[in-house]
Parts: structure tokens; sequence; C-alpha cells
């Protein structure tokens, strides 16, 4: 293991420590330290936030948050995932530390339900309009919702 | 006296690359904030994929970016393989090199007469547009199609280099390295493109990286990080180049140091033919009806023209993807970084700051 | 570089260049000889097993019903054809790729201009253009060719002894062997029984070995012995078997089958037993047997009457134990007799019990007895002590009775009894003697022998000898010893209608030398069980019973099943048949869907 994991390992409350291969690592960490771990993690020479992503785990009831850095002085790729509870939906936001953070989070907002505190910005990104459900939890149907959209042409 | 009006900078718009719009609020001539928009071109692509086969989605994946399709084959199959710990042969590492190196140096052709386009000299696109396809002849032999070429599978590459193909990539080389002369006499040695660009949209060394901002924008302002170099992937640790850096990080650097990049792309391109190994092109994956690979995690990142572009890809065991979330390499460069080069410009320069940055409205809206 | 306002005039000097652009339609443009174009399919390959249907990306292709195909098609082959919506293909080249018969491939035409929507689908063939560009090789294609190895015990050592020559896959070549189906379900209508076969392979691909046999049991309850045994109709239907090695189906039933332990077989709940109908089943052989499984499993409990004292059939006393040993026969009747049919064991139908009591006594009586009568070639001194039946060598060398076995012997036959005759002769003289000397000698030549191929091979390899295209007179004698036979040539087997009508030529003749011959030419059925009813039963011009869908016979009441109805005669059919029949007793008293 390299030694930047290693410290990270003992600053950190990580609950689990995972190598996915030589120059990528993930870690999980509680919601309610994750601002202070990436403070953290942004001093040991992760500058570099890459991208914050969202999963839905609708078995297990959870969403799992990873915010994906990137250290230029070690090379070393970390993704840090949290786990939040699927029916409150909450997080926390870093616009601070990065100003791009704030985009993602409102796309996660859209795209997942995801409320964000302290990132008030509601306005939808990418789809105008949407009254329904937001669409990549699994429990949104594509193929319905095309269907009934959309007419499938119909040839003689 | 001036009043502060808002304008509206749509999505038809010869300035504006690709499909998005743009809400100014200027005073007079200088720009106060601007506001991009998204949406025109959603196609849902990360809620399709993971109601299609592993082998079905790499028919889908090339569109998500159209100038530079490659990348996007190569992450998919390169999340796969590394999660299912599948072995690639050496040939296919050297043919996939080949195949992002080609489509890096028409993605920078097509960048060039863009270029051109935003600050009238209408003579620019005409010629990279021209020059441009004879790399696409070069991928309709190759791969059997002109932009979109469904040519990487997990394992390796669908077919083999056909006949008498290498010299055909040398000659196409050689004739666009004799084009750059006079690419140099139309453009770059342009005193017009010289005032336009030169202190305009200043991102300094200490806002960079906080900014996201990464590819030949970050290394415009002096750092020299370049992901074919510090996480090497396919078969660049085999070949020698380097990694151009410029120090002002004002429009006129970032221009220039993707017109020195695409020479390093042609020795690249020379080499890979030259040290082209024997063997298999692919480690051959049978029965898509039935693969399935373990439970993981993984982010693959690669270098494509316009910067850090990545797939984080989850898998939970079955034979379809649980979720791919593809992070467009202008993301960060149009949100933020745009935002900020833009305080204090002036509105003729909008286009010209959007350019040097590439934007890339497809990668974005997905 | 310097800059300055005067560079850019030099571009001047392109007026004079030649352009980059191809004035077409005068100039063609080269186009690549893998180009992905409009697409080719040629008919005469393709089998319509709708494999490009299931992997195209974006659903563009449909199979439609071609009407002047249907009937014509042989095993394995649908008369459907793909016809592709060009306005959703995006000319991945997915479908060439998987194509098993490489019917598909894209071809160098992508021009295509049409006044009307609709002529943008079409069915599609080689009439627009024959040229093809994209194609897929054995070596490019997605579908894997080549069978994994099944081992197998030794020429050399099988000969020894009647141990089992097949030794079964081991774990991770069976999971590699189901991961070649592609799933397209060709197999299914080949089977005489339907079985879900794509189904219970993907079972055992994932590792779920109970899973997979209860969904063979939904329509064979016989799986230790078709796994050994079977004819296997469909890997001979199977897709990949056009240009390669079919998935080994029967193999891959008999590891499930193996791996499985008869406790955790499939639970059945019957909730009631039905004390009406009364069913009674004549003969306890593989359509006996299924009929009363299925029969049991949905609350009406049959009564068997059977002349051996062992049940089986024809799959106990009549296939060698080298292919399927009692063991194996025995794990599968005891699930089957675990449901609560009773048989009642040394009990002749015609002689003990007669077929009218049988009729008053039961509401329903199905008659499964098979072919137990041999056939014979009646030349002159046919009934030698040293001329044997194949039914009853069989029968012996299955009981384990003593057979004093000759040391050249000649089999007559060129079927799969045959094979098994003269393989287990090949293996008494081995045990006996210490080397073997065993004939075949048929009327067909080589490949026109109705035996399995793979039957034949195996004989081959155990140094069994054929004689083909030879037909026997007359044995030769020496006082009471046999000691060869006198053999014409044929110089034809069927006629122009293919029906059989072999043709002698009297002036070839050969003599051969031997001292034991066994008679494997066909069996038939001598139907001393229905003597008392013979006149009201009607038969079809093959002498077979003749039974109306739901196997009912021309006496009401009565119903009959297995080889003395069907013209396919192997164990599936005759599993069919019993299935078919209690399914259809349940529907018509119970008046419900069958459980299966």
């Amino acid at each position: 293991m390299k030694d930047i994991i290693k410290r990270i390992k003992e600053k950190l409350d990580v609950s689990e420590l995972e190598k996915i291969q030589d120059d990528e690592y993930r870690i999980v960490v509680k919601l309610e330290n994750i601002y202070e771990s990436l403070v953290l993690l942004k001093r040991e020479g992760f500058e570099h936030l890459s991208l914050i992503s969202a999963t839905d785990w609708i078995k297990d009831n959870k969403f799992e948050l990873v915010y994906i850095l990137y250290s230029y002085k070690d090379k070393t790729i970390l993704l840090v995932s949290i786990f939040i509870d699927r029916r409150i939906a909450k997080g926390k936001t870093i616009k601070e530390l990065w100003p791009v953070a704030a985009t993602y989070e409102r796309e996660i907002y859209e795209m997942f339900g995801i409320e964000f505190e302290g990132n008030d910005d509601k306005r939808p990104f990418i789809l105008e309009g949407w009254k329904g459900m937001p669409p990549m939890r699994k429990d949104f149907d594509l193929n319905k919702y095309a269907n009934k959209k959309f007419n499938r042409r119909k040839y003689a | 006296m001036h009043r502060n009006f808002e304008y509206y900078i749509g999505p038809n718009h010869p300035g504006i690359a690709g499909n998005f719009s743009i809400k100014v609020e200027a005073n007079g001539d200088t720009v106060l904030n601007v506001e991009p928009e998204f949406g025109y071109l959603h196609r849902a692509f990360e809620k399709l994929m993971e109601d299609n086969l592993y082998i079905q989605n790499i028919a889908m994946v090339p569109r998500i970016c159209v100038p530079d399709p490659d990348i996007n084959e190569y992450c998919y199959c390169s999340a796969i393989e590394r999660i299912a710990k599948k072995e690639v042969p050496e040939r296919a590492r050297f043919i996939r090199t080949l195949v992002l190196e080609l489509s890096r140096i028409a993605a920078y052709l097509s960048y060039f007469g863009g270029i051109g386009g935003t600050i009238g000299l209408y003579t620019a696109p005409q010629w990279s547009v021209g020059d441009r396809d004879y790399i696409l002849d070069l991928f309709e032999d190759l791969t059997g199609g002109r932009v979109y070429h469904i040519y990487m599978v997990p394992g390796g590459v669908r077919r083999d280099l056909p006949e008498g193909f290498e010299e055909k990539v040398l000659k196409v080389m050689d004739y666009i390295e004799e084009r750059f002369k006079e690419y140099d006499d139309l453009i770059f040695g342009n005193k017009v493109f010289e005032k336009r660009t030169k202190g305009v949209g200043i991102l300094t060394k200490e806002k960079a990286i906080e900014l996201g901002a990464t590819g030949p924008v970050l290394r415009a302002s002096g750092y020299s990080y370049d992901v074919r170099k510090d996480n090497p992937y396919a078969a660049y640790n085999k070949v020698d180049f380097n990694v151009i850096t410029a120090e002002d990080g004002d429009t006129y650097s970032r221009i220039m140091v993707r017109r020195r990049e695409i020479e390093e792309s042609i020795k690249i391109v020379r080499q890979v033919i030259d040290k082209m190994p024997e063997g298999e092109y692919k480690n051959q994956w049978y029965n898509p009806f039935k693969f399935d690979i373990p439970e993981g995690r993984v982010y693959v990142k690669i270098e494509s023209s316009k910067g850090e572009y990545g797939y984080y890809f989850v898998s939970n065991g079955s034979d379809k993807p649980y979720r791919v979330n593809v992070r467009g390499a202008s993301f960060p460069h149009i949100v933020t970084v745009f935002k900020e080069l833009t305080k204090g410009a002036r509105i003729e320069d909008i286009a010209l700051i959007l350019f040097s940055i590439d934007a890339c409205p497809p990668e974005v809206d997905r | 570089m310097s800059a300055n306002l005067l560079r850019p005039i030099k571009s001047i000097e392109q007026i004079f260049r030649k352009p980059h652009t191809i004035r077409f339609p005068e100039e063609k443009k080269e186009i690549s000889p893998r180009y992905r174009g409009f697409h080719i399919t040629e008919w005469e390959k393709c089998i319509g097993c709708g494999n490009c249907r299931d992997i195209c990306p974006v659903n563009a292709i449909n199979m439609e019903v071609i009407p002047r195909l249907k009937g014509k098609v042989e095993i394995g082959e649908n008369p459907e054809r793909p016809a592709i919506d060009y306005g959703r293909c995006c000319f991945c080249g997915l479908c060439v790729d998987i194509c098993p018969t490489s019917a598909m491939s894209l071809s160098q035409d992508f021009i295509m201009v049409e006044p009307e929507l609709n002529d943008f689908y079409f069915i599609s063939d080689e009439k627009r253009i024959d040229k093809k560009s994209w194609v897929a090789n054995e070596e490019e294609s997605l579908v894997d060719f080549k069978r994994k190895k099944m081992p197998v015990l030794s020429p050399a050592k099988r000969v020894k002894s009647f141990e089992e020559m097949v030794l079964g896959f081991p774990e991770n070549i069976a999971i590699a062997e189901a991961n070649r189906c592609l799933e397209c379900g060709e197999c299914v209508d080949a089977c005489p029984a339907h079985m879900d076969i794509p189904e219970y392979i993907r079972a055992i691909s994932k590792g779920d070995n109970k899973e997979s046999v209860r969904i063979m049991y939904r329509t064979n309850p016989f799986l230790m012995t078709c796994g050994r045994i079977c004819t296997h109709n469909c890997e001979t239907a199977c897709a990949v078997e056009k240009r390669g090695e079919p998935v080994a189906i029967r193999w891959l039933k008999r590891y499930a089958a193996d791996n499985v332990d008869i406790k955790d077989y499939p639970d059945y709940k019957v909730e009631k037993i039905y004390k009406k109908p009364k069913v009674a089943i004549i003969g306890a052989g593989p359509a006996g047997l299924s009929a009363a499984f299925y029969l049991s499993i949905n609350g009406i409990i049959p009564t068997i009457y059977e002349r051996h004292s062992k049940a089986g059939g024809m799959l106990r006393y009549g296939v060698p134990p080298y292919r399927l040993s009692d063991k194996e026969l025995d794990k599968d009747i005891n699930y089957i007799l675990s449901y609560g049919a009773k048989i009642k064991y040394n009990t002749v139908v015609g002689e003990d019990i007669k077929i009218e009591w049988l009729l008053k006594h039961f509401d329903v009586v199905y008659i499964a007895i098979g072919l137990q009568a041999a056939r014979w070639l009646r030349f002159p001194n046919y009934r030698h002590k040293n001329i044997y039946s194949a039914v009853d060598f069989l029968e012996k060398v299955n009981t384990g009775k003593k057979i004093k076995i000759g040391k050249e012997v000649l089999v007559i036959g060129g079927g799969n009894v045959a094979m098994d005759v003269a393989r287990s002769a090949v293996r008494l003289q081995h045990m006996e003697y210490g080397k073997s000397n065993v004939k075949i000698l048929s009327l067909e030549a080589m490949d026109e022998l109705p035996a399995l191929e793979e039957e034949v091979e195996e004989a081959i390899e155990e140094k069994v000898k054929f004689i083909p295209r030879r037909s026997v007179i007359e044995p030769i004698l020496e006082g009471k010893k046999l000691i060869g036979v006198k053999t014409v040539k044929v110089t034809s087997v069927f006629d122009e209608k293919g029906r059989f009508a072999p043709k002698l030529d009297k002036s070839d003749v050969k003599e051969y030398k031997c001292d034991m011959i066994i008679q494997a030419i066909g069996q038939m059925c001598p139907f001393h069980c229905l003597e008392d009813i013979k006149d009201k039963i009607k038969m079809t011009p093959q002498r077979k019973v003749e039974v109306k869908d739901s196997y009912e016979t021309s006496v009401k009441h009565l119903y009959a099943g297995g080889d003395i109805v069907n013209t396919r005669m192997d164990a599936v059919s005759a599993i069919a048949t019993g299935r078919d029949f209690a399914f259809s007793i349940v529907k018509k008293y119970l008046k419900r869907e069958p459980v299966r």
C-alpha cells in the first residue's frame, strides 16, 4: 500500500479500505465527517476533484455518493464513498472547497433527488419542465415512459 | 452612462461550439456575468446503458462525443477489463493507441477550423475539414465506419489491421505535416489572430487546479500534467513524447499548446507503426448473451483532446451494467473556468475564450 | 513564429492545387473492403434462429414468417427471415458477428433514396446488392465453435469390462460448455419431449444444478437415463452445429443430474389423492413409468403390471451396462415411484390377467409394452443353437446370465442395437479369451448405416470390423457345428421412392468364418395381451396401434403409447407419449391444468 494511503488511514475514521488497482483506492467514511475528511485530504495533496457521482442501491435502501479525488503529487486516484439513507436523501455541500462541486450537486439533485445542505441552487440543469420523479432512480421505468410519450412508427 | 443589458447567445450561433446557450449580463461592452444553459443535447445515455447487455452498449457509447468518439469506446472497454481482470494482448494495445491518436489528430484539425471560424477567417474550416477527411478515410479502411467506429470490444479490437494499412497511415501523416506550414501562414502566424488572443482570458496558476481545469487548459497555465505520462494506459508507456506547456495562461497559449501537441501526436503515430508487435489482436470473449463480470467499481481516466475524460463504472455481478457515469472533460471548463475568465472581458472575446477552452456540450449533457 | 499581416496572403497559391473533393456522380469514391453498409442475408444459409434479433442494440430486426418456406424446412430451422427497420439500424455489425451460420453480412451499399417511408422497412435478402464487405469468419465470430472434450476411458481399457465408458464433466468444464449456448431455442422444437433446454443450460452455467433439475422435471422424469443414452435430436438441431460442434446438451443434462442428490430433488406437494379415475398401466418401461410419474404428482395413483421382475423395460434389459448401468436407472425409477405408484412384478397380461378384466375393473387402461419380440431373418437353419436374437442376447448380458460367447462372432444388422450387441460381444470375448474378433455385416453401406455416427466410431475404436453391403444367404454347418456364413453382394437398399427394397447380386458370393451369429435386424410386438380384443383394435399400415391426439385407441378407455405407437422408436419419444397421455387424463377427468 502506498505511504499516502497509510497516512490517510491513520488520520481519518475509515470504515473500509479497498485497493482497486495499483494507482486507485477506495475508502468509505461517514456522512457526518465528510466535510472535515475532504479538507484533510485536500491538504494532503488531493487537490483535484474529478467527479461527484451518485448510485442508487434500491435493494439496500441507500444512496451512495462518491467523491473522486486525484493527487498530482502521488499520482493516485482516491474514491471517497459515503452512504446515505434513501428516504431522507440529504447530503452536505462542499462548494466552498471546490467551486465546480456546486454544479455537480445541482445535477445530482435533479437526477436523483438528493438535497445538499448549504447548496440552495435547485434550478434545473438539463431537464426542462420535468414534473415526474427524479429519472436516474432505479424505480423510474424508462421504457414505460418512452412508450407512453412517444409513438412507435408503424410500418405497413 | 451605460446600463446593464441581458443578451442571449443562443444555441444556433457561429460563435458557439455545439449546442448550448449563454445568458450574458453586460454593461456596455464589458461582461459582468455569464450563465451557460444546457440541456439541448440530452439523450439519456446513462440510463439507457443500464438496460442493455454489455456488448450492446458498445454500439451506443461512441455517440456521446462526436468529434472524438474513440475515447468513449476505450474507457468503456477498459473499465470492463479492469473489473473482470482480463488481459489485453500487446498488439491490441498498440492498435488501440493508434486509433486514439488518429482520433486526437482529427479532433484537433476540426478544432483549428473552429478557431478560424470564430475570428472570421472562414478559409481555415474549409481546409481543415478537407484534411480531416483523409483521416476519416483511414478509419474507414480499418474499422468500416467513418465517424462512429464501434471498433473496440472488451478484450481487444474487432478486426486486425488490413493489408497495406501502415503505408497509408504514414503517407497521411507526411501530408498533414506538410500542411502545417500552410496553417501557420494562415492562422497561427496571422497578426490579427495574435492581437485578438494575446492577453485575453488569463487563467492564473494558483486558481487553475481549484477551478477544475485539466488537459491543455491546465498545461497552458504552467503545469506539466498529462494522464498519458502520469497514469499510463494502452501502449503509452512504450512510446516517447514530450508534454507541452506554456507559461502565460491566456487564450493564445492555450491554442498554441494544442498546435504543438498535434506534432507530438504525429510522432507517436509513427513510433506505434514502427514498433507494432505481432500476435493476437483480441482475447476473445465468447457468447455475449452469457457474459457476466464480478462485482466491483472502478474509475478509468484517459487524456482526450479536451482534457481528462473518465468513466465511473459500477457492476453488481449481473450481465448488465449497474451504473455508468461519464465525466466529460469540458464540464468544469464550461461551468466554472468560463465564468471566471469572462469577468471583465469584452463581448467579442466570449466566443474566443469559449473556443480556447474547447467546450463540447455533448459531453456535458450526455 | 513571427506573425505579420502579410503571411496569410500566401494561401492564394491554393487556387492552383487539385481540390480534395470528388466530382460525384461522375467520379466514384473507392469504398473500403470493410465498409458497413446495408445488409445482405443469404436465405439458403439462414436458419431463422433469431440471434440477430436478440443482439441488436436498437431492436431494429424482427423475424417475419415466410409462407412459402413453411413445411419445407429441415430440423433445427425456422421458416422465418429477418426484416430490418433502417430507421433504427445503427450499422454496428453485431448481427453479423453473432450469426452462427454466416448468413448475415454487410455490403458496400449506402445510398437509398425512396419516396415512401414504408420502403425503409423490408425483409433482407440478396436482391439489392450481392457484394459483401463486412463478414465474420470462424475466428472473428462471437460464437465459440469448439466443444470442450468429454473425458472417456481409452479403447484398450474399456473393452476389458462393462464399466461405464464416459466419465462425466468436471465442474469448470461443464460451466464452460454451458456458456457456449446462444439460447436461440432451435433445440426445443427438435426434442421429441420439447424440454426447456435453454433455461436449464442457463441454470447450469450459473452453477445452480438444483434449479436445472427442477426445470428438467417439468418435461422428463428420466434424467440420469437420457443424460446417457438419448439420441440427442437437440444437438443435431443446435444452431452452433452448422459451422462447428454443437453444444453438448446430453452431457450437460448428465452433469446436472449426477451432481444433485436424490434428497435435493424437487418436492411436489400432492394436495389430494383422487379415487377416480382408477388407472392401470401395462408395462413399466419408459412410457409407462413416465405416465405413472405425471399421474402421481397430480394425485392419481396408477397400478402398473410388469412381466419382468424389475422395472425399466428396454432401459434395463436392452441397453448394455457400459452405457447405462442399473445404479443410475434405479435413481430415476426410485424417485418416480416415491410418489406412490405400485408395480405388480412377474405379471403377464394376456396369460396371468386378461385385458377384459382390466377394462372392467379400471376406468383407464394404458398399454406401453414396447417391442419385446425379435424379428428373424429366416434363412435355413435359422433356429440353430448358436444363432441368437439381439433381444435375447442383451437380456442375458444385462441380467448377468452366463453366455458361452464364440471365438468369432458375426452380428447381422446396422442399427444402434447391432452396435450395442457387437460391443458387448467384444467385452465378453476379452473377459473370456483376452482378445476379440467381432464382425458386423449390414445391408447398408458405411455412410448409410442407421446407427448414430458416434456409436459407429466407438465400435471401430474397439476394433469391430464392418462388412457393408452384403446379405446372408445361409449359414455353413459342419455336421452340427456352425463354422461360417455364405453371403451375396447387395447393390442397393432403397428404391427411388425411398422404400426398403434391397437388390441382390447373386453372382458375387463370399464366405466368412464365424462360430456364433447374433441377428439384430429389428424388433416387433406380437400383441399377445390384446388377443381377446384383436378384432376391435385398429392398426396403422405400419403395424402400429392407431391412436388419437389423447392417445386413446379405437377401443373406449383403452390408451396406448411408447414404441407400439411411435414410428420414431427411441426412449425420449416414448417418455413424451407417456407424459402427454398423463396430462390428457388429468385434463379430462380432473378438469384442470396438470401440475408439472
